[in-house]
């Protein structure tokens, strides 16, 4: 290994690092899904709220399932079917995609820094 | 600076490219039958023709090997002129592009340890770009990349090792005439 | 991996003393990179309550953000001088004190106001109406001591109310019986939000939220009502204080409640609230809170005290009726409360629990 070898590798290995720290600071217990299709909000519901609920995708419908705290896809239309076989989440900030489908299914918590307003 | 030339004939040179891209494509295969949590994380154990490519043949070696590997892997796979083909195709040109950038910068500079780790990085990141822009546009997605930079690390370190030992095996390959 | 040469030593040493410190630099600085600047927001009071303007513009001079944001303040001020009916000087209240007697002339801003006021009388078949007036002030919430008006009472003051006497032409106006009033307590706080916004819009802002005791104005460039995300809008628990009922998220657009809870007074264990039905003159029964989306504050306001008087069944079908509005009605069920959402709001509204 050359010294600069070693320089990228020390620098790669401090970047990973801080970058566990940062998503870290930004990640909480998780407590919505919420469902975007290109990039439009589709769906939004409790994760402690069961429901088996059938979003459209870009190319093809996914059945969504929601049980005892965690969010995994139990059906999709899609070649892969890698959004399937990925495990249910349930931390704030998990995601489970599915490309082909524009999907993404995510994990968001109470806290976030949503901007938020009250009626009432 | 030239690299050493590892073929006594054109027909050699060629069928050496052949050779490596087809240790790509198989490869490339293996990893895409390992199923992972996401999608498009993978280890990157194709780049290991890349690398080869670049050291022995220079970047015109390398990108014939990378080109060939990711259409003929794709075919194999189903992927091809799918969603994920484009996103394939874009971060092995941007990690070949980087590789063939950082062994320009001359072997006292980088090794084959810094080149892989830049390729893999390369790869990585732009396979995240890629599936953010075309597909999924929603910035949550970063969450991904310290999980993206663990598997280019570690994959990047692992094509190294391999990859040195396999320049070394066709460098002492025996020469005897045509 | 033994197929470069190390140059001397001397060559190495100096690249890494400046390397080193810039990597362990850029690593520091990614890790503590800042987050966006906090947004600019103001609270004063108005039209009877709370009002609060927050700007969500990055990379502009705050103490300049807080310049327009007073002006804002001062827009909304206006509004509630000519809309007011609590003062006979202001136009609405001219036109009251001369109810029975003489034609006024008025603002065609406010002829403007009274005019969309009417539509949602002609779309409810009078359950929205702004000639409630004299009800209003017969129960008068906002009284030390209010008092319950009794049956005869309110009886006598029927005939006053009703939309259709009013005689509206051009930027003139005549209630024809004495004692007729307008009250347009149902639509100004949303208009004024309205008039808010559209200030800051024209002085260059793009990001905010405006709000006078619970009517929302959201402004987000690009963002559109229900299918955006911008800001997570929480309504209140109609029996709990501290607690929130539900949320949901919108984009640009305007948020309005009309509750139960708002304004009311208990006499002899019996709850009276300020919603009132004009056709009876007496407090809406069947409703505890209706939350409307749509795509002005002002039309947010009057809906939501619309589709409060209308019930459950017709209030939702003129909710679901109107393109781009939506709306949330809470009732009494047993011992708890039931909701109902609009389509456009189905898988989108989120009930809250207590922590």
């Amino acid at each position: 290994m050359t010294i600069a070898d070693k320089v990228l590798l020390a620098f790669l290995v401090a970047a990973t690092f801080s970058s566990y720290v940062l998503v870290e600071r930004v990640t909480t217990q998780g407590s919505v899904v919420l469902v975007e299709v290109d990039g439009e909000l589709r769906y939004k519901a409790d994760l402690q709220s069961d429901a088996s609920v059938i979003i459209q995708g870009a190319s093809g419908k996914l059945t969504l399932q929601i049980r005892e705290g965690r969010v995994s896809i139990s059906e999709a239309d899609c070649p892969n079917h890698i959004c399937v076989r990925t495990s249910p989440k349930s931390r704030s900030g998990e995601l489970i995609v599915c490309a082909p489908n524009k999907t993404m299914i995510q994990i968001v918590g109470q806290t976030d820094e949503k901007i938020r307003a009250v009626t009432g | 600076m030239p690299p050493e030339p590892v073929y006594r004939s054109e027909i050699h040179r060629i069928t050496t490219l052949a050779f490596l891209a087809a240790v790509g494509i198989a490869l490339y295969v293996l990893e895409s039958i390992i199923p992972l949590p996401l999608p498009f994380l993978k280890i990157g154990l194709a780049n290991v023709s890349s690398l080869v490519s670049l050291v022995l043949f220079g970047k015109g070696g390398m990108f014939t090997v990378v080109v060939t590997r990711i259409l003929a892997g794709s075919f194999l796979t189903g992927s091809l002129f799918t969603p994920s083909f484009l996103v394939g195709l874009s971060a092995g040109i941007a990690s070949a592009g980087t590789m063939a950038a950082a062994h320009a910068l001359g072997p006292r500079f980088f090794g084959v340890t810094g080149i892989s780790l830049v390729g893999s990085v390369t790869h990585v990141l732009t396979q995240l770009a890629a599936v953010m822009t075309m597909f999924v546009r929603n910035e949550s997605l970063l969450v991904l990349v310290p999980l993206l930079l663990t598997s280019a690390l570690v994959g990047g370190l692992l094509v190294a090792w391999l990859s040195s030992r396999m320049i070394l095996i066709m460098r002492k390959e025996p020469r005897s005439e045509a | 991996m033994r197929e470069t040469k190390a140059l001397p030593r001397e060559r190495w040493k100096g690249r890494i003393d400046r390397w080193m410190p810039i990597c362990f630099l850029a690593c520091v600085l990614a890790a503590c990179s800042p987050t966006t600047e906090p947004p600019v927001r103001l609270d004063t009071t108005a039209m009877d309550t709370f009002v609060s303007v927050t700007v969500f513009d990055g990379g502009e001079d705050r103490a300049e953000i807080e310049g327009l944001i007073r002006q804002a303040f001062r827009e909304i001020g206006r509004v509630e001088e000519i809309a007011t009916d609590y003062s006979d000087s202001s136009e609405v209240g001219m036109v009251n004190t001369s109810a029975g007697k003489e034609t006024v002339s008025i603002s065609t801003e406010i002829a403007g106001l009274i005019r969309e006021s009417f539509s949602y009388s002609t779309m409810s078949d009078g359950a929205f109406d702004v000639t409630i007036g004299p009800m209003v002030k017969k129960w008068d919430f906002l009284a030390e001591n209010p008092v319950v008006p009794s049956e005869r009472e309110i009886h006598e003051l029927l005939p006053l109310v009703n939309y259709k006497l009013v005689v509206l032409s051009g930027a003139r106006i005549f209630l024809p019986l004495k004692g007729m009033r307008l009250d347009l307590g149902g639509i100004a706080k949303g208009y004024a939000v309205d008039n808010a916004i559209h200030l800051l819009r024209r002085k260059g802002l793009k990001e905010m939220i405006v709000d006078i005791g619970g009517n929302l104005g959201i402004y987000w460039e690009g963002t559109h009502l229900l299918d955006s995300t911008k800001a997570t809008i929480y309504i209140r628990h109609p029996r709990r204080d501290d607690e929130f009922f539900g949320s949901f998220d919108v984009g640009t657009g305007g948020v309005s409640t009309s509750g139960d809870y708002q304004r009311f007074l208990v006499h002899e264990g019996v709850r009276y609230h300020h919603i009132l039905d004009p056709k009876t003159g007496q407090p809406v029964r069947t409703m505890v809170s209706v939350t409307v989306v749509a795509p002005t504050a002002t039309m947010a306001d009057a809906l939501s005290t619309t589709a409060f008087v209308l019930g459950r069944e017709k209030g939702m079908r003129l909710i679901e009726e109107l393109p781009e509005v939506d709306g949330i009605m809470i009732f009494e069920q047993g011992d708890s409360l039931g909701y109902s959402l609009s389509s456009g709001l189905q898988g989108k509204f989120v009930r809250s629990h207590p922590n």
